[in-house]
């Protein structure tokens, strides 16, 4: 072989070498000036994946920590079922862990979907033993879930929320901006199904997490008041009930139960009407438990003592209306403080002219009739306060005794917290101000000390053996109170149909009240008046909210079985 | 390192003098120009005893010999903190799972505590121990011993009267845990109410 000399071989050697080099330089330019930057990108792009890192819903917590809503992790389980040759196999092995008939699990994982949901909301737990399984298609996919741990307990204020995670009902709606938090985001480069590349780069932004809420509530006291409020609905044949516990000198609401209740964890189980805070969102008359504020505004203004004496005839005609008192009865001298503790309604007619009706008007707004509680509760009603220039000849006799205008559970218990707080009106509050936040200004005053005092000494005859509920007395307690039994309106026909809201609000230790219940059983079945249907309730949960919040009796044994 | 090392001997020994090696730059394209300006400039009289290392022939081997080494040694500490960097990235991962695997863990036995604490089922423990609500409040004050109210025994409890309420609702909301840690709960529960109830039992006698 002889190819000429050593210098022919080099220059063919070097012209194939020129020529292979040609085309890779025309190559890489063309990769990396032509398409380079596409490439460039489209190769970050195959490595690069972008999560969202989900914020926690801040968590709803009673006045001493206890969670009433918390936000934990969860899995939904998806599957794709183009990767599922046996789906009624894998179903068998499946259907444990997801508490699903196999023959519904195995119907989701048939078919050609890409991508479906198997079950939603499941713990890690279960996702990890699901993963260990090895099943092929079966993933599954990160999320949050808030969980109610107390269910039931003060679900009613709590509310609850929806498939997205969003306030629906209750705090959790009324104070969605604030528990929400931002979802964040994380960009990283990473290889084939493992970790992120350590030198890329990496971008993204943290969460925010949501604000956590603090109630007034105390989970105890709710519980307790919710549990005997629901007994008591169900004895009386009810349609619902509600309590309401407060502290006068704060306005800060220790429970708000309403019943018939649902569980926070699955409100879709519960009916409609069942979601709400019937203490809030239902306005009904309260009948005489309004007695007290005409009481106070006759003392207050000075038109009785509690000494003075009454006329009571047998019946009182006002406008050509005749008014009667719940039980038929002769002519009666009573003075203001029996009156009261009989609750009779002509007895109040008379005590109230003694006044004026734009005096009695002037007191009802004052102790907060007809205007909104302050609380911002999603559905809450102001309830409805006729103005003078509106009403009739029969409004004033009307308004003296409960009937005529309306208010919801929780504006009835803060007029007895007013005259508990002697006479100082605190709104009333459900959610603990933030830490470092202006502190609200106190309460306004309705009527004097000395007044709420002879008003307290009077709700106290209530109790005692001659008053209309006996049954709310708590041994080793002063306690004092008013029942009523008002007449609930048929909202089909928006008149009386016979039905009744029985309720009685009082108050503990009388001598410096530091509780306030107040208990309305709405259309009982039973015909009773509202100190014997609510009477218990009140002892029940006042007994137990003495004790939880360490409200002493008065020392020594001789105070005590009141 | 060893191969650095072995450089700055190998860069220093044909310089010898510092003169020669001050105006060069620290570049390795100028190591180069020592070598051949030694003997313009300090002229006829040799380098002392060793004559073969002397030829330009030679101290360019020498001179690839220590780029190679450089390169290698530059390589392997590439390759090395690359490794390193992927065997972090892999620890980093792993304990990243498991760190969020001790979270929900975590939030799992938190909810399962606050679940086993809820109101419902303290009562339903602590009526189950034939226990029952204090119904004429009672307190013994701990400063001075004093009792408040009137210590009238509790009736003995009706049981008759469960709390068949309650139970339900226990059922609903603890669907999702299971069996085993229902009863072990339980247990738990139990013990930590019977703490609770003594305690209040001296309290409220």
């Amino acid at each position: 072989m002889r190819l000429g000399s050593t210098r022919k071989r080099a220059g063919a050697l070097i012209v194939i070498c020129l020529f292979i080099l040609t085309i890779f330089a025309g190559r890489l330019l063309e990769l990396q000036a032509f398409r380079g930057d596409a490439l460039a990108a489209a190769a970050v792009d195959q490595r690069l994946r972008t999560v969202t890192v989900l914020a926690d819903r801040g968590e709803i917590t009673d006045r001493n920590g206890a969670p009433l809503a918390s936000t934990v992790e969860a899995r939904h389980i998806t599957a794709d079922q183009t990767l599922i040759a046996e789906p009624y196999r894998v179903a068998q092995e499946l259907a444990p862990f997801l508490g699903m008939q196999v023959s519904e699990v195995a119907e989701r994982l048939s078919g050609d979907r890409r991508f479906v949901y198997v079950a939603k909301d499941l713990t890690p737990e279960t996702w990890r033993s699901i993963d260990d399984l090895g099943l092929a298609g079966i993933f599954s996919e990160r999320t949050t879930r808030r969980v109610y741990p107390a269910g039931e307990v003060g679900a009613n204020v709590v509310g609850f929320v929806g498939a997205e995670g969003e306030g629906l009902g209750g705090i959790e709606y009324a104070m969605n901006a604030q528990l929400s938090g931002v979802d964040g985001w994380r960009t990283f480069e990473r290889g084939f199904a493992g970790p992120a590349i350590p030198t890329a780069q990496t971008s993204g932004e943290e969460p925010v997490p949501g604000q956590a809420i603090t109630l007034t509530l105390d989970r105890d006291i709710q519980y307790v008041a919710q549990r005997t409020i629901a007994e008591a609905v169900t004895a009386a044949g009810a349609e619902s009930g509600s309590v309401v516990v407060m502290d006068p000198r704060t306005g800060e609401i220790l429970a708000l139960a309403s019943t018939p209740t649902f569980d926070a964890n699955d409100p879709a189980a519960a009916e409609q009407a069942n979601l709400g805070n019937r203490a809030l969102t239902d306005a009904f008359e309260p009948g005489s438990t309004t007695k007290v504020i005409t009481v106070s505004a006759v003392l207050e203004e000075g038109g009785m003592t509690p000494d003075t004496i009454i006329e009571i005839p047998p019946t009182l005609t006002r406008a050509g209306k005749v008014f009667h008192d719940a039980r038929a009865h002769g002519g009666y001298t009573w003075d203001l403080t029996t009156t009261l503790a009989r609750s009779s309604n002509i007895g109040m007619i008379l005590a109230a002219e003694s006044i004026g009706g734009d005096a009695m008007y002037d007191y009802l707004r004052r102790f907060g009739i007809g205007q909104s509680t302050g609380l911002g509760f999603p559905g809450e009603t102001s309830g409805f306060l006729p103005a003078p220039a509106d009403w009739s000849g029969t409004t004033f006799p009307t308004l003296t005794f409960g009937q005529g205008f309306s208010v919801n559970a929780v504006q009835a218990a803060s007029v007895f917290a007013t005259i508990a707080n002697d006479g100082v009106r605190v709104p009333p509050s459900l959610v603990m101000p933030a830490a470092g936040a202006p502190t609200e200004p106190t309460g306004v005053p309705v009527i004097s000390a000395n007044t709420a005092r002879q008003v307290r000494e009077m709700l106290e005859t209530v109790v005692a053996d001659g008053g209309t509920a006996p049954m709310a007395g708590i041994p080793g307690y002063r306690v004092g109170g008013k029942t009523g039994t008002a007449q609930a309106i048929d909202p089909s026909c928006g008149c009386y149909n016979g039905d009744t809201i029985g309720s009685f609000i009082g108050m503990a230790p009388i001598e410096a009240p530091e509780l306030v219940v107040a208990v309305s059983i709405v259309r009982p079945s039973v015909q009773q008046f509202g100190g014997e249907l609510a009477g218990p309730v009140f002892r029940d949960v006042m007994t137990y909210a003495l004790q939880a919040r360490q409200v002493a009796p008065l020392p020594g044994p001789a105070l005590s079985n009141g | 390192m060893s191969a650095n090392a072995e450089t700055i001997v190998v860069a220093r020994a044909p310089g010898t003098t510092r003169t020669s090696r001050r105006p060069s730059t620290p570049t390795s394209h100028r190591r180069v120009a020592p070598p051949q300006q030694r003997p313009r400039r300090e002229g006829p009289p040799t380098t002392p005893p060793r004559p073969p290392r002397a030829t330009p022939r030679a101290r360019t081997g020498v001179f690839v010999a220590v780029i190679l080494v450089i390169l290698t040694a530059g390589l392997l500490a590439m390759l090395w903190i690359n490794t390193t960097l992927a065997q972090g990235a892999f620890v980093l991962s792993d304990l990243q799972q498991q760190r969020a695997t001790l979270i929900e863990s975590e939030q799992q036995l938190r909810e399962e505590l606050s679940r086993a604490e809820a109101p419902a089922r303290v009562e339903e423990a602590a009526r189950a121990l034939g226990m029952v609500p204090q119904d004429v409040p009672v307190f013994l004050r701990l400063e001075d011993g004093q009792i408040l109210g009137n210590p009238i025994p509790q009736p003995a409890p009706i049981t008759e009267e469960p709390v068949t309420e309650d139970v339900t609702t226990e059922d609903v909301t603890a669907e999702a845990i299971t069996a085993e840690d229902i009863t072990a709960e339980d247990m738990v529960t139990e013990e930590v109410v019977t703490e609770d109830v003594v305690t209040e039992e001296v309290v409220t006698p």
